[in-house]
């Protein structure tokens, strides 16, 4: 089942959602629309390490992803 | 006869609200520690085989820039812990930056492997070098 995992204070938190349901694919979509303008940069898992990050004009909603982390804005420390 | 009442009522209140802390303050800490080891075991799934293996060995794991492919080794923590990597394995400048908000080790040094292996410029441009 695919699933966002959204970096935060908890240790991060896990949604799935079924990728057949068309309300749970506009609620995924709608998450990820919210987190990318909130700065947050989602990064699809590809396995064995490797992950995917979109340029930043092209951060969209990928219904095929199965696991996409978002990580936080940065900053400098 | 009153004020040894007060006293006793005075007494009372304060160890109530010296207990009470003191389960606040573990209830902190237990959650600091849940946080901790789900940080931990996202990050541990996340590293391919050599940065795991290297990880448990010694605490850090490198990773290969997407866009110079110069190396960074970053080590167990959540600021001050990435440094360039000379070819000899030497360690170079530091490259400070971190996600924001207060995220668990394991998170935070998974999200600067993330951007650094995809988008280094975008990590380079807000790191602060040490």
């Amino acid at each position: 089942m695919p699933r966002h995992i959204i970096m935060d204070p908890s240790g991060h938190s896990t949604i799935e959602f079924d990728a057949a349901s068309t309300t749970d694919l506009a609620e995924a979509e709608r998450r990820f629309n919210k987190l990318v303008a909130k700065g947050f940069i989602p990064a699809e898992a590809r396995g064995e390490g490797k992950h995917h990050v979109p340029d930043q004009s092209k951060r969209v909603f990928n219904p095929d992803a199965e696991e996409t982390i978002f990580v936080p804005a940065l900053k400098g420390g | 006869m009153l004020t040894w009442l007060a006293l006793v009522l005075l007494v009372g209140l304060l160890c109530w609200v010296a207990r009470l802390s003191s389960i606040l303050a573990s209830n902190d800490e237990r959650q600091q520690q849940e946080a901790e080891a789900k940080g931990l075991a996202l990050l541990l799934e996340n590293l391919d085989p050599r940065q795991r293996e290297q990880y448990d060995r010694s605490g850090y794991f490198d990773v290969v820039g997407s866009e110079t492919g110069r190396r960074y080794r970053i080590c167990h923590g959540v600021s001050r812990n990435v440094s360039e990597l000379f070819d000899d394995n030497r360690l170079g400048a530091g490259r400070c930056f971190m996600p924001r908000g207060n995220l668990a080790a394991g998170d935070c040094m998974l999200a600067q492997k993330i951007m650094l292996e995809n988008c280094e410029e975008e990590a380079l441009r807000v790191a602060l070098r040490f």
